[in-house]
């Protein structure tokens, strides 16, 4: 029963993941300035680079390729969502031609265009987003906001 | 927006030193993915503003914790209600929830008061529960945010103290004061007018308890036959199945959508409508396929198409030309289930006969529906190739029309030859219903015949009295330009948990305690009966509905009504009941969240699905009709609808548009917790008219534009969304919207389908920028 089941057992047996591009986050780094995720060349529109933040939690950085609010970087661009769904805690694909998040599990798509908010599907609340900072052309994760990230009761990374 | 109410905000120094022990986890954790292991040194201070270092208080071990079922909808989750002191709950560090949906969302924790004290309540669904496993929809999964606490600005909506009208104002007063007002009120009426001058109008979806004091009161007591249940002004909403299977009463069971291997939904968006089973559809079984009816491509219908079903996009009220022309595509191909035709069908050369007419043939069909004939030809193959293991389930949206009973008996019968029934992942069904549904049903007045449609009573002036129990009349009545009037000039009781718009009509007003506040009896579709324990008290003077039925009820001088306790009332509801008579109060206390399964005989639960080997076992009889049989003879009524009747009739060059209503995942019934809920209604913050390109263009209406719907009852307004989600020529909107000025029932037209009486919400209607 899944329910029994530990949520990365029950999906790597069962639906399958959309994988998002998987680049960068090997400098898994932090300073006094959060923790590094990539440098802002390695981060192009319709290619999201995953990474972990909190520790053990994935989280997806990704560039809308148009400034957004919240944004990062030369184009206020750049933004990072937890990507843990809030329904029952499936880690969400990426579609980038709807700029969206899709569970794989229950499908609940969530908007980029609309801060990580849930648009169609079961999921209670949308997808907390990461808070960002640009040092030196490199791109730190600072913290959660609409938090906490599936799995936790705290905001704190 | 979550609940900054239900945060603890760390001091700085709190904040240091959790960090440097999460920098070691992280550390950890970083090493075991591969990355470079580094450092930790403590977070700035100025990084812990925004939410940062925010904790949700989590019950502790010790919290009081109580058995509920989802206060919505006919699925009836389990969930686990915990309630404890604010401070003295838990904030883990880090993952606590590591299995599948462990984990407390926000949403699912809300500030309120008990016994004096200032506590939080987490409404978490049940892992152990049979009906959800743990799962929740995004209604079940808020719960929690619709909770009274003065505290929160959603108290000011609800009702708190009972209220009369004096002098043309609406006044507070004590319980004493507002039941002898009414007493005497509706004692005059009845002695001047008769008992049938006394109208009830009863949500059914409130709670079973309630629902029996009142029919109590209003056909043994008073004697009055105006009533009207549901909350609508009719009831009869599962004769198409019944007249094939000899009971309305749902047939399956939760796990059959793990096991089927096709689900077929007609006028049920099943994803939105029933989110829990159909997620475990999706989560359990994903090799199933869909066949879905219905005139919007909505998520679910996108699911069908992308995991290889079929989407029929049909214009609304042709569902009945759909699946006669599924059936006729069948026997054809001679493909049906020969066994159990021969075996438990009776009536089939009628319906043989109904269904090879010329015009349920593939091509004339698919120019009556709109659905191109290799989609309809598609739907047939997967019947075919997955007969005996289909679900088949229909609601409201091939009911509430003219066509009622027609689209209800063809989609059941398209199931039925195909032995879809009494098996593992198979049925014919309807897929919803009310969870508050009354078990006694006290006998009628003799006068009921001359009463069936209320809305007649009101217009000939007879009925002088509404008491509207549990149901928002103002959003469910249809024309409500012409009944809202009669309603208010009626003397209007309204018993209720919130503010409505019939405050402004009402004369009494009682304020009803609600799920949590009181025990309640709920039960689900798949006929699980369980109780909501009382977890919090109710605001201010609410009190228990049936509490103030008999308050009522002494006071006009009935007998009869001397209950002390929820539990009282529940052995006078087994009493009268055959079936859940062994049901103690004290057997479902013992069952939690999963309950008892009716019918409860011998003391032994019902069974897992009806019609099959296991009910014949149990109940003596494999079918409720008195011969043992499936029914399909009735086809005969189908043949004899003709194309375009009724609502199409009236498409014309003033109204050339069909409108249509249909639920949204979000919202609840009459939206009574909509807006307590930030996140979630901001998803429809109004209620948007999807309408297709081919229509706008003409109109000049662009996606956003402000509309204006109308029809030759009324008008309402929507937002547009212009898309070719909707077939073209017809328009949908969300019914029960709980905004001024949005509501479809404006539009909708008061009469009824000519065999269920059913209600009709499809009418013909034009549309302009507004």
């Amino acid at each position: 029963m899944p329910n029994q089941q530990s949520r990365r057992a029950f999906l790597s047996g069962g639906a399958a993941v959309v994988a998002a591009t998987a680049a960068a986050s090997s400098a898994f780094a932090s300073s006094n300035a959060g923790i590094r995720i990539a440098a802002l060349t390695d981060v192009k529109p319709g290619s999201p680079v995953d990474f972990q933040y909190p520790a053990g939690a994935v989280a997806y950085l990704v560039d809308m390729g148009r400034a957004v609010p919240n944004g990062v970087g030369p184009n206020a661009s750049v933004v990072a969502y937890s990507g843990l769904c809030q329904h029952r805690g499936c880690p969400v694909g990426y579609d980038g031609e709807g700029q969206r998040f899709v569970c794989p599990c229950h499908r609940s798509v969530f908007s980029l265009a609309k801060g990580g908010a849930c648009i169609e599907g079961p999921s209670q609340r949308g997808l907390p987003r990461v808070r960002l900072e640009v040092r030196g052309g490199e791109v730190f994760a600072t913290g959660i906001e609409n938090g906490p990230v599936y799995g936790r009761a705290c905001d704190n990374a | 927006m979550k609940g900054e109410m239900n945060k603890t905000s760390a001091g700085s120094e709190t904040i240091d030193g959790k960090e440097s022990r999460i920098g070691r986890r992280e550390f950890v954790g970083a090493g075991i993915a591969g990355g470079l292991g580094a450092i930790t040194a403590p977070r700035p201070a100025a990084a812990a503003g925004g939410g940062a270092g925010e904790c949700l208080e989590l019950l502790p071990e010790n919290a009081e914790t109580f058995n509920a079922t989802c206060q919505y909808c006919m699925v009836q989750c389990g969930y686990k209600v915990s309630a404890w002191e604010r401070g003295t709950g838990r904030t883990p560090e880090g993952e606590y929830a590591k299995a599948f949906g462990e984990w407390i969302s926000p949403t699912m924790i809300a500030p309120a008061e008990k016994g004096g004290k200032n506590v939080y309540i987490a409404v978490v669904p049940d892992q152990d529960c049979k009906v959800n496993l743990g799962g929740h929809s995004v209604r079940g999964a808020t719960n929690a945010q619709t909770l009274f606490s003065k505290n929160l600005p959603s108290a000011a909506k609800r009702l708190t103290q009972p209220m009369i009208r004096k002098n043309g104002k609406l006044i507070e007063v004590g319980w004493d004061e507002a039941i002898a007002f009414t007493a005497e009120n509706l004692k005059r009426i009845r002695d001047e007018h008769g008992p049938d001058a006394l109208g009830l109008i009863w949500g059914d979806w409130l709670f079973s308890l309630p629902t029996h004091a009142m029919l109590k009161l209003w056909f043994t007591a008073i004697g009055s036959s105006s009533h009207a249940g549901n909350g609508w002004f009719f009831d009869e909403e599962s004769s198409g199945v019944s007249h094939a299977l000899g009971s309305g009463t749902r047939s399956f069971t939760e796990e059959d959508f793990e096991k089927t291997e096709l689900l077929v939904t007609a006028g049920t968006n099943l994803w939105a409508d029933g989110t829990v089973w159909y997620n475990r559809m999706l989560q359990n079984n994903p090799g199933a396929k869909q066949i879905v009816f219905d005139p919007r491509r909505t998520g679910m219908a996108r699911h069908a198409e992308q995991g290889g079903g079929v989407h029929l996009m049909l214009r609304p009220g042709t569902d009945y030309v759909l699946a006669t022309a599924i059936i006729q595509e069948i026997l054809r191909r001679d493909a049906w289930d020969k066994v159990f035709v021969d075996t438990w069908v009776t009536g089939f050369d009628t319906l043989r006969k109904v269904a090879m007419m010329d015009r349920f043939f593939l091509k004339n069909a698919s120019r009556v529906t709109g659905v191109p004939v290799d989609k309809i030809r598609k739907a047939a193959d997967l019947m075919i190739a997955h007969k005996g293991k289909t679900m088949v389930l229909n609601e409201k949206g091939i009911m509430h029309q003219m066509a009622a009973f027609e689209n209800q008996h063809a989609v059941s019968v398209m199931g039925l030859i195909m032995g879809n029934v009494g098996k593992p992942g198979a049925c014919v069904s309807r897929a919803g219903g009310h969870p508050g549904g009354t078990w006694s049903w006290p006998s009628e007045p003799a006068s009921r015949g001359e009463n069936l449609d209320i809305l007649q009573g009101l217009r000939a002036g007879k009925v002088k009295a509404i008491w509207a129990f549990g149901c928002n009349v103002y959003k469910q009545l249809p024309d409500l330009g012409t009944y809202r009037k009669l309603i208010g000039d009626t003397f209007f009781i309204v018993q209720d948990r919130i503010k409505t718009e019939m405050n402004e009509d009402a004369d009494v007003i009682f304020p009803a305690a609600t799920w949590g506040e009181t025990n309640i009896v709920l039960t689900s579709v798949t006929r699980r009966v369980r109780l909501t324990q009382k977890f919090m008290d109710p605001p201010g003077a609410a009190r228990p509905d049936w509490r103030i039925v008999a308050d009522v009820a002494k006071a006009m001088g009935f007998d009869g009504f001397d209950w002390h306790s929820n539990r009282d009332v529940w052995d006078e509801v087994r009493a009268a009941s055959g079936d859940i008579r062994d049901v103690t109060w004290d057997l479902l206390l013992e069952r939690g969240t999963n309950g008892v399964r009716w019918p409860f005989i011998d003391g032994k639960d019902g069974p897992d699905r009806f019609y099959g080997k296991e009910m014949e076992a149990r109940m003596g009889k494999r079918f409720f009709k008195n011969d043992n049989k499936v029914h399909v003879e009735e086809m005969e009524l189908v043949g004899k609808l003709a194309e375009n009747s009724f609502e199409w009739a009236e498409v014309d060059g003033s109204y050339p548009l069909m409108a249509f209503d249909f639920r949204l995942n979000e919202l609840w019934n009459t939206g009574y917790t909509y807006w307590d809920k930030p996140e979630v209604s901001a998803r429809h913050p109004d209620a948007e008219l999807w309408i297709h390109p081919d229509d706008a263009a003409p109109r000049g209406i662009s996606q956003g534009d402000k509309v204006v719907l109308r029809s030759r009852q009324g008008s309402c307004e929507a937002i547009a969304k212009v898309t070719k989600d909707v077939i073209a020529g017809s328009v949908g909107m969300p019914a029960l919207f709980p905004k001024a000025g949005q509501q479809f029932n404006n539009v909708t037209a008061a009469r009824i389908s000519p065999i269920n009486g059913d209600f009709d919400t499809m009418v013909a209607a034009q549309v302009a920028k507004a």
